[in-house]
């Protein structure tokens, strides 16, 4: 019974890229004071974490948001801002949020999406939440050249160690950083264009080298403790008084 | 001699032999006192069960399911569903215009996935709901129409029952307090606690089935014992809604698909329980499947009625044992008082006047035994039913307000006392009467 609850809890959160139409969610006869729609990929589903039920950042903002929001987690495995346009965006409007999180860079980067396509999917992704009226929190690409599963899917990889991206060969890490600064660039452009609140997780600093808590066992996503700290980087970034009800989990204290 | 002289006498003749008269009052006032508990009791319990059960409380509700009728269920109290079929506000407002309908209650129940404490991390310093980690699990909400809480089948243990149209608040039934680790006899521990609640959106596509998940917080108000449908939760019926309205927005699955129906369920409430039966055959005809215990509250009259009796004859038995001593007590003061009485009809003293001293003394004790036990029946069944009030509550039950004492009972139980006191002391006064001067006198 435990397993099946955790298989479905797990299939709730665990959905992945799809196309097809989008769902038609209709407004509830007495809508939340905040309707907090997060958009993004794997972390934004929580993976990494060891329940993302309670601990994705999504989960983490929405607790510090309090009972007065309805958190949608709109994440998908591997999206990149030309999927997310098409399987998130449209079913995000429907919800009418008044609050939205975007975080969508890395699988870009991944994919070499150039910067200037990813610059202008992300524009029109937060103007149209712009525009719907939603406040919108952006957030920026942090290091990923010190991440465990870089190192991993480096050629000079380790013997023994497996790429958790799959058969690929990620570039040097100067060129790495390059590319984070240069995607940090646009997601800032986009920001200041759309009035968007900017969330630098960049500004942390090399995270592994600093919180090795916060990078999960996978070596690439947020751990618990990682999550938590991703999720007040969002909070302050938007204003949030701290939330007196969640405590943070031993580990996230020692991350 | 007249009344008053017979008065004085019967008042002196009691203080003179104060303790005796004290034991055979008191032993009418023992009597009275469980009769009138009893009577009252019994009386009470009927009385408000009855009203309960014929004046549209939570026992006489009926159930309809969002159902076909199956014609088997037609003379069942259990509910007996054929195949699904929508319940809509159409439906509702036709069995709302029934003849003998009293109101119509709409309820939703929705599955939803329960996180239980979110964001609190279990140890001594968390809420008492959250000390203990509790795992996530799939349960039921079941919304309702709070603006009509008092016809529903709800007993709220601890706290009270969520703000009507709320979307952050719920009661949880004493499961939900097993779950997280608390006991049922304090109930009143998990509220303030918070749960959050995610309400599955299945996403369309060929491959393994996807969600995506409507989260959303609330905090625990109440606890309460329901029977508006199966499920840990109660609800506004709105947060239901909106969770429902939510999956819909997804597409069917193999293993998941969409329930269509606005409603999962109503409560009706028949304007007397004589109608119970008409309005299950109306909903019937009108196509949905529904229950009431109607069956169960016939046998609960019969037995109940029984149980009156008994009780009402053990107490009566109790009268009657007391009344018993009154007599007993005045023949002995007979015996004790000859020459007395010889003496008062040498003086001139009708038969009748020394009849109506004893019958005086006799009533002054059934009316002093009479009034003590009246007010001690009383205190007696104010106390008993605090007990038994307490005492369902505790199990999860709906509480039983016995109500205050019946009139009839207030001022017929002094008044029978008197009579039977009087009618006691009639053999006892008859054989004083009677008895010759001479033989009173010592001769």
């Amino acid at each position: 019974m435990r397993l099946a609850v955790a298989a479905l809890a797990g299939l709730l959160l665990a959905g992945c890229t799809t196309g097809g139409s989008a769902p038609r969610a209709t407004p509830t006869p007495e809508p939340p004071a905040i309707v907090y729609a997060a958009i993004g990929a794997s972390e934004t589903l929580g993976m990494g974490t060891d329940d993302p039920t309670r601990e994705s950042f999504p989960q983490r903002l929405l607790q510090r948001l309090g009972p007065a929001a309805t958190m949608y987690d709109f994440g998908l495995p591997s999206e990149t801002t030309a999927a997310a346009l098409k399987d998130e965006l449209p079913a995000a409007l429907q919800v009418r949020p008044t609050l939205a999180t975007v975080w969508l860079n890395v699988d870009d980067l991944i994919g070499s999406v150039p910067v200037s396509d990813y610059e202008a999917r992300l524009d029109q992704m937060v103007g149209t939440l712009r525009r719907a009226g939603a406040r919108v929190a952006v957030a920026n690409t942090p290091h990923l050249d010190h991440l465990p599963a870089y190192a991993a899917c480096r050629p000079n990889a380790a013997a023994g160690t497996k790429c958790p991206l799959g058969a690929i060969t990620l570039p040097p890490p100067d060129q790495v950083e390059a590319l984070v600064l240069a995607y940090n660039a646009a997601i800032a452009r986009v920001a200041a264009r759309q009035d968007a609140t900017l969330v630098d997780l960049y500004a942390a600093g090399e995270v592994p080298d600093l919180h090795p808590g916060y990078v999960s066992k996978d070596g690439f996503h947020p751990s618990a403790a990682g999550a938590l700290a991703i999720a007040g980087t969002f909070a302050d970034a938007l204003g949030l008084a701290p939330s007196p009800s969640p405590s943070p989990s031993p580990q996230a204290r020692t991350g | 001699m007249s009344w008053s002289d017979a008065g004085l006498l019967a008042l002196r003749s009691l203080g003179r032999r104060g303790a005796r008269s004290l034991l055979a009052g008191l032993g009418v006032a023992l009597g009275t006192t469980l009769l009138v508990a009893l009577l009252s009791i019994a009386g009470g319990a009927d009385t408000r069960i009855v009203s309960q059960l014929s004046h549209g409380g939570p026992a006489a509700a009926i159930h309809v399911k969002n159902a076909l009728p199956d014609p088997a269920g037609y003379d069942s109290d259990t509910l007996q569903t054929g195949a699904e079929r929508d319940l809509t506000d159409d439906a509702l407002t036709i069995i709302r215009t029934a003849p003998h309908v009293g109101s119509v209650v709409p309820v939703l129940a929705t599955p939803a996935l329960i996180v239980p404490c979110p964001g609190v991390e279990p140890g001594p310093d968390a809420p008492p709901a959250c000390q203990r980690r509790t795992d996530v699990y799939f349960g039921t909400l079941v919304g309702a129409d709070l603006r009509h809480v008092r016809d529903l089948p709800i007993t709220v243990l601890a706290g009270r029952v969520p703000r009507v149209g709320s979307m952050n608040e719920v009661a949880v039934t004493q499961s939900y307090v097993e779950r997280v680790h608390l006991s049922v006899d304090h109930p009143g521990q998990v509220l303030n606690s918070r749960i959050e609640i995610a309400t599955p959106q299945l996403l369309p596509g060929n491959g393994p089935a996807r969600f995506r998940g409507r989260w959303s917080l609330a905090t625990v108000v109440g606890v309460v014992a329901q029977t508006v449908d199966d499920g840990d939760f109660l609800t506004s019926i709105q947060l239901t809604q909106a969770a429902r309205q939510w999956a819909l927005a997804g597409v069917d699955g193999r293993n998941f698909s969409r329930p269509t129906s606005p409603y999962s369920g109503a409560v009706v409430v028949a304007d007397t329980l004589a109608d119970v039966h008409a309005v299950r055959r109306e909903i019937f005809d009108i196509g949905y499947a529904n229950s009431a215990p109607e069956h169960l509250v016939a046998s609960v009259q019969k037995y109940l009625h029984i149980v009156d009796i008994v009780l009402g004859g053990i107490g009566t038995v109790a009268l009657a044992i007391a009344v018993l001593g009154v007599s007993n007590t005045l023949l002995a003061a007979v015996r004790e008082r000859w020459r007395e009485i010889g003496v008062l009809k040498a003086l001139g003293a009708a038969d009748g006047d020394i009849a109506r001293w004893f019958l005086v003394e006799a009533g002054l004790l059934g009316v002093v035994g009479g009034l003590v036990g009246t007010a001690a029946g009383t205190a007696v069944t104010a106390v008993v039913a605090i007990l038994v009030d307490r005492y369902l509550r505790e199990q999860g039950l709906q509480g039983l307000d016995l109500g205050g004492l019946p009139m009839q009972i207030v001022i017929g139980a002094p008044i029978a006392t008197v009579l039977l006191a009087v009618t006691a002391g009639l053999v006892p006064a008859l054989r004083a009467a009677r008895l010759p001067v001479r033989e009173a006198l010592g001769g």
